[in-house]
């Protein structure tokens, strides 16, 4: 009887021990998981935190050009007054929409929505929030012009993107993000982070 | 004891994250509108279709909020995927599900109306179906289709879909799908925009937004925020079972590798090297993971490392089963990396639905074996054009290449090498006493001696940029009084794409073609309700080498007395009209012209 006992105690204890080992296993495994969820995490509140001010809109702040080497360097290029902007695309809004404080405030947000698309997305969840961001950003220009006034939105949208995307590693890295592509909402609310109604133009 | 319980603390602490959906509870108030993109759009192009229709909705309506969401359809094996599905309605349920388990947490309000634009129109449907099948009340649900592929729109809704849009008449002539038929016609399309088209925005959203927005707006002050039976949120989701996951597994997979292939061919020439580099490793030179790729989401085949053999007989019973139009030659130049335009690797060859021609009738375009190898480099091709003898179709046939084609036959020619930019037109010949039907050349510019490198655009309409090319066939009593049967124009063989060229025959009651003709076809959505229109699609011929469009459809190409195949009024004066559909194609013909042959019968 006792050695039946002794018995079923090592086996248990074994059961025990392998299923203690195979848990460890697991754990590990799902370490680097959870890394990324965290790395995830904060690129969702990096992108929800980027928001467009109105000393950017009014140019209170405005960079100097660009090195165009320097700038196309990289995906992000340059981005010397860090308004999350690059540097040619906030230039060549202003050169575009001088006497406009309201177009400019949306194609400023567009284009930054558009920068954290192609320098922040990694997965669905960042995917996700920077198309927020962008719809956000769209719908503001949408508020620039009449919604019989197709054109002209699609107009003001696509010379945004065509100057946020200039350059075929900027266009990959969009390509890239929407690798992540899925379903989401549009926000119907907060358009845009600028009240366009005390801005001129 | 106490040293085990630790232990456990530490490790109930480093549990996997589980993350539970969160779900809001179902207002009454406000609509939701979920959009579902349709086939072949760019993926930022998907997203941004959602974005210009709540832009022309308006975010609100009755005084209550609309929110519009994308109902992402994805494009599983770079693209053709959709086609694929097109033809294996058994492909629905793991993206039915899929998006139908993203949008549960987003949905918030009992109101809800899909819109499905294309293929998303299928969706749209069997989403309604699903919620309908899942306790959610008829009076809170409804569908609304923009240029649909499907051939009803559940619940009753209403649905546009533009008389010449392309795709849509693709998809009903080449697959047994039987969409909805053209409801409206387009006039005030911005001039940059391609008058066919099938863009949710380029086309609908600009050409009939008014129409759209109203028609949206009917339906959704038809909706009543009526309870369903789901216990939690909007609606009772999907269960994610065992095959889900399989699915979803297996996609993850396939998918990136299909997308790497299909960027490579996008990207032509520059891509081959890509192409090869992606089949060298991900693929790991097999026919099987080809055949994987395709078919993928049957679970018929997993991606191993059998025999050359093995693979080969993997492929075959993908490729039978699928219907892709690659061969295993196709599979090995890819595999060595000496094939470029790989994409269409995972092209369907869709089935037509029109009757096989009559066996042993040439009919302006050569009959192809059924095996094909794979083109020989262009430069070793087309150096010679050899022509039939005589106008009249004869039985024999000749080979433009230099090597050898024993099975092939030839598309029929003129005896002429005409290089004019005019139309050479040849009267049939003597009366034949025989009751055999008699073919002959109408018109024809045969010289396909230059490829049109890029692409054919570059040759023939001198730029990059127009789709299309309109060339003079002069009056109609030039052109013999016989039938109009097809046309015929040279590809570049070396290019794998397969979608169908427009070709259309434009009739002018003047010789400057201002006045469009009154009486010369049956106006049918087929031609825009034109009278002056006879238009069909030139579909490949096996080897690839060449295009042919019939006329002899007894639906489509009607005379304006209902007569059918039409022929030439001889007052009448014609053009003829050659347009690439979109899709870059390189194709032969002399340096000024395409190569082309119109064939009539007497």
């Amino acid at each position: 009887m006792k050695t039946f006992l002794i018995k079923v105690g090592k086996i248990a204890a074994w059961t025990f021990g392998v299923l203690v080992v195979l848990f460890i296993a697991l754990v590990i495994y799902r370490i680097p998981a959870v890394g990324q969820k965290e790395k995830a995490a904060e690129a969702v509140t990096r992108i929800h935190a980027a928001e467009l001010t109105l000393d950017t809109v009014m140019g209170n702040r405005l960079p100097l050009p660009p090195n165009e080497e320097e700038n196309n360097a990289t995906v992000a290029g340059i981005d010397n007054n860090g308004n999350g902007i690059r540097d040619d695309v906030e230039l060549a809004i202003f050169a575009k929409y001088p006497n406009s404080a309201k177009i400019r405030a949306a194609e400023l947000q567009y284009a930054l929505a558009l920068q954290l698309m192609i320098t922040e997305v990694f997965d669905k969840e960042t995917w996700i929030a920077a198309a927020e961001m962008l719809s956000r950003g769209d719908a503001c220009i949408g508020l620039t012009v009449p919604n019989t006034d197709l054109t002209t939105y699609l107009k003001r949208s696509k010379e945004v993107e065509d100057t946020v995307l200039n350059i075929s590693i900027r266009k990959n890295a969009e390509d890239e993000a929407y690798n992540f592509i899925t379903s989401y909402g549009l926000p119907n609310t907060d358009l845009c982070d600028v009240d366009l109604n005390t801005l001129s133009g | 004891m106490k040293r085990g319980i630790f232990v456990l603390g530490i490790l109930f602490a480093l549990l996997p994250n589980l993350a539970f959906a969160q779900v809001s509870s179902c207002s009454q108030t406000g609509y939701t509108v979920i959009f579902v993109n349709g086939i072949f759009n760019t993926l930022p192009e998907a997203r941004k279709n959602s974005d210009i229709l709540q832009y022309k909705l308006g975010r609100s309506y009755n005084s209550q909020p609309v929110t519009v969401q994308l109902g992402y359809n994805q494009s599983h094996i770079g693209g053709a995927g959709d086609l694929f599905e097109s033809y294996f309605p058994s492909w629905d349920s793991y993206d039915l599900n899929t998006i139908l388990l993203d949008i549960y947490p987003k949905v918030t309000t009992r109101k809800l109306l899909v819109v499905g634009h294309s293929q998303g129109g299928m969706y749209a449907n069997k989403l309604y179906e699903y919620l309908i099948g899942h306790g959610e009340p008829k009076t809170a649900l409804g569908v609304y289709a923009v240029g649909t592929a499907d051939s009803y729109v559940a619940g009753g809704g209403k649905y546009l879909t533009y008389n010449l849009d392309p795709v849509i008449n693709k998809v009903r002539y080449l697959t047994d799908l039987n969409p909805l038929p053209g409801n409206i016609d387009l006039v005030d399309l911005s001039p940059d925009v391609p008058v066919e088209g099938h863009s949710f925005i380029d086309q609908y959203l600009a050409g009939a937004g008014d129409r759209i927005v109203s028609d949206i707006q009917g339906e959704l002050s038809a909706l009543k925020p009526d309870a369903g039976t789901s216990a939690e949120g909007c609606f009772t989701p999907p269960t994610i079972d065992g095959a889900y996951k399989v699915e979803q597994a297996i996609l993850a997979v396939a998918d990136p590798t299909a997308s790497t292939i299909r960027d490579g061919a996008v990207a032509g020439y520059q891509g081959t090297k890509t192409v090869a580099i992606a089949v060298g490793t991900s693929m790991q030179k097999s026919y099987s993971s080809v055949a994987s790729a395709i078919g993928s989401i049957k679970n018929l085949f997993s991606v191993n490392l059998g025999t050359k053999e093995q693979d080969e007989a993997t492929f075959q019973v993908a490729k039978a089963l699928y219907g892709s139009s690659l061969d295993t030659a196709d599979i090995q130049a890819i595999i060595d990396g000496k094939d470029l335009g790989s994409a269409v690797m995972l092209a369907t060859k869709p089935v037509l639905k029109k009757e096989e021609k009559a066996p042993g009738l040439v009919l302006g375009a050569h009959t192809d074996t059924a095996s094909s190898s794979l083109p020989s480099p262009i430069k070793t091709k087309k150096k010679g054009t050899a022509f039939h003898g005589g106008t009249l179709i004869a039985s024999e046939s000749l080979s433009v290449s230099e090597e050898p084609a024993p099975e092939e036959e030839i598309p029929p020619m003129p005896q002429e090498t005409a290089s004019s930019t005019e139309a050479t037109s040849t009267p049939p010949a003597e009366e034949a006493t025989s009751t055999e039907p008699v073919f002959y050349v109408m018109a024809s510019q045969s010289d396909e001696s230059n490829l049109c490198a890029p692409n054919w655009r570059a040759c023939y309409t001198g730029s990059d940029a127009p789709a299309q090319t309109r060339i003079d066939l002069g009056q109609g009593s030039g052109l013999g009084g016989g039938k109009i049967i097809s046309l015929t124009i040279a590809k570049d063989e070396n290019s794998l794409f397969k979608y169908p060229w427009v070709i259309t025959i434009e009739c002018w009651v003047d010789i400057a073609h201002t006045q469009p003709c009154p009486d010369w076809t049956a106006p049918s959505s087929w031609n825009g309700q034109q009278t002056s229109v006879l238009a069909e699609f030139a579909m490949p011929t096996p080897s690839d080498r060449y295009w042919t469009a019939y006329f002899t459809d007894s639906v489509h190409d009607r005379a304006f007395d209902g007569s059918s195949p039409a022929t030439f009024n001889p007052n009448y004066y014609y053009t003829l009209l050659i347009n690439d559909d979109g899709w870059h194609f390189g194709a032969y013909g002399s340096a000024t012209e395409p190569y082309w042959v119109l064939t009539g019968q007497k």
